[in-house]
């Protein structure tokens, strides 16, 4: 069995992918803890720095607003994607018509580019012409009207709804392939025990979709700290920095020539997402062990 | 009772075709205002244009815009990288499945670090500058490539959980072995999974916009997604021209989705549902 394995599956096979990833992904970004502890333009190192870089970082008047921004991105945008594609999978699933049109609808968004997504918006939210203040005017709430992208308040919200805008019919797809694999006869039993939609959708639907919620709430925390593209394209980090994420930051220190602090603050994103999924896991996997037990 | 339910499935279909317009609007506000002259569509309104100015706004744009370039730098790396991550996702992951020693486990937690974990992107763009695989295409590619190798060989790896070994065992028995084994027999079984990594990494790449606007900023490699952030960066009330520029980007996309749709959402979702 052995030489089997040895002559079905050798490493030849597996060594080119590997080495490109290792090369190309794993090295480079590795290479990172070490590039943010030295004095670096790029092409020489000036010596060992020790915590320099970072405290520079932290040193930025704007350093709390710039992980503030990341983390406000993260929870409304997970929080608004999985309540909104958990409502509109439930929607889509039901027998009715134009229940096929609502999934063709909502995935279009997905297929776009953050760019062509980010330049829209800001198209939407331009405040003299922009759709949203004119359909607000158009319906006489002319008072709700907002200058929505460079009102310091409201921008990262704004920035927000158009993730929410892209990504929720990603979302709701997911969950709708999970809502296909309820037995219909469950819900059945349920009625004629005398439950309501609301204890069906509480008793049934959420446990037994509880394994999608989780990938997805992972996959759009991990995506929401990371965010760039919508960021940089709606409002390139302004109103004068007050849109600023960790990426940004990067790309910032990145043009500008500072090297070591991007790195730096590189590095705190991925130290970031690394806890932030640990912990997300271990708190997901706790819960399972307590339900279980119940 | 019944009467009842008639009307409530009346009011949930309004309700979806409410929901359908909103969330169609943009698009549709894109698409009627690339049509209108500068001043309409600085009016971003709904309405249709009084003047169509469809052909000239599409020329301006196609002969400004760097066009005809970016579809083909978009192109090129797109498909190079995709063509890559298939050969060497399938193989990979095909003895990463099969094998069960101590250097594969590792491995395998490797990988799972590398799908979660981001790219720390300057260390990696200034040894991408001094091996020269910057300035040109085929850092971007291996890039790609290397980014998305440990996702899509996963997703590759969950489509082997399910090819039985006995087909390797027999086709060893007939004297085939390693990569011939592999591409004469098994290979030809993964056309369903070799659709779902090609849809998933074409459409990550041909939408890049975080590693191309580091890597490909110059006019001769700009993208698609560079150019038209770039075009509205120099026509930002232009609104009829950058419209138009969207639309020409979006088009590929947007045509795949309306042809192959199915497909296309199965693919970009099953990656994600099978972990």
């Amino acid at each position: 069995m052995s030489k089997l394995t040895r002559q079905n599956y050798p490493y030849y096979l597996l060594l080119p992918g590997l080495l490109i990833f290792f090369c190309f992904f794993a090295y480079p970004s590795v290479s990172g803890f070490y590039y943010a502890f030295v004095n670096w333009d790029g092409i020489q190192v000036r010596g060992f720095t020790g915590w320099d870089n970072f405290r520079n970082l932290i040193d930025r008047d704007d350093f709390g607003l710039v992980f503030y921004n990341t983390f406000l991105f993260t929870a409304v945008t997970t929080f608004f994607k999985i309540a909104l594609g958990l409502l509109l999978a439930v929607l889509a699933n039901m027998t009715l018509r134009f229940s096929k049109l609502l999934r063709s609808v909502l995935f279009l968004p997905v297929i776009l580019s953050y760019v062509a997504v980010g330049l829209v918006f800001s198209a939407i939210f331009e405040p003299d012409r922009g759709l949203l203040n004119q359909l607000l005017t158009w319906v006489g709430m002319g008072g709700w009207t907002q200058s929505w992208l460079t009102n310091e308040h409201l921008v990262m919200f704004s920035i927000s709804a158009a993730e929410i805008w892209k990504t929720a019919g990603f979302c709701m797809m997911l969950f709708l392939a999970g809502l296909q694999t309820i037995p219909k006869d469950w819900y059945e039993a349920a009625q004629m025990d005398g439950a309501g939609a609301g204890a069906r959708f509480r008793y049934i639907t959420l446990p037994a979709l509880r394994p999608v919620i989780q990938i997805n709430v992972i996959l759009t925390l991990i995506s929401g700290l990371k965010v760039f593209d919508l960021v940089y394209t709606m409002t390139g980090g302004g109103p004068s920095g007050a849109s600023e994420v960790i990426s940004t930051v990067v790309y910032d220190s990145f043009s500008k020539g500072y090297y070591g602090e991007g790195t730096a603050a590189n590095l705190l994103l991925f130290v970031l997402i690394l806890v932030v999924v640990i912990f997300t896991h271990k708190l997901i996997t706790k819960n399972d062990k307590e339900t279980s037990h119940a | 009772m019944l009467k009842k339910r008639k009307s409530n499935r009346a009011g949930w279909e309004l309700l979806i075709l409410a929901i359908c317009f909103v969330v169609f609007l943009p698009t549709f506000m894109v698409v009627v205002n690339s049509f209108k002259d500068a001043a309409g569509a600085a009016d971003m309104s709904l309405s249709l244009p009084g003047v169509w100015h469809i052909a000239d706004n599409y020329a301006t744009v196609y002969r400004e815009a760097n066009i005809p370039r970016a579809y083909w730098n978009t192109s090129v790396v797109t498909v190079l990288s995709v063509i890559g991550i298939v050969l060497l996702c399938s193989t990979s992951a095909y003895v990463i499945q099969r094998r069960d020693d101590p250097i594969i486990r590792t491995l395998r937690y490797i990988l799972l670090a590398g799908m979660i974990l981001p790219l720390t992107i300057i260390p990696t763009f200034i040894f991408f500058h001094k091996i020269h695989l910057t300035g040109n295409y085929w850092g971007v590619i291996l890039l790609y490539i290397a980014s998305s190798y440990p996702f899509i060989s996963y997703v590759y790896s969950g489509f082997f959980d399910g090819i039985s070994k006995d087909i390797d065992e027999a086709a060893a028995m007939d004297g085939a072995k390693g990569a011939g084994l592999f591409f004469r027999v098994i290979f030809p079984l993964l056309m369903p999974i070799n659709a779902t990594a090609i849809i998933i990494s074409f459409m990550s790449f041909w939408n890049d916009f975080g590693i191309a606007i580091y890597f490909l900023s110059s006019p001769k490699l700009q993208t698609l997604g560079l150019t038209v952030y770039f075009f509205f960066g120099i026509h930002t009330s232009d609104w009829n021209y950058v419209f138009a520029d969207l639309v020409l980007i979006s088009l590929p996309v947007i045509a795949l989705y309306v042809v192959l749709q199915r497909y296309i959402v199965a693919g970009l979702t099953s990656g994600a549902v099978k972990s």
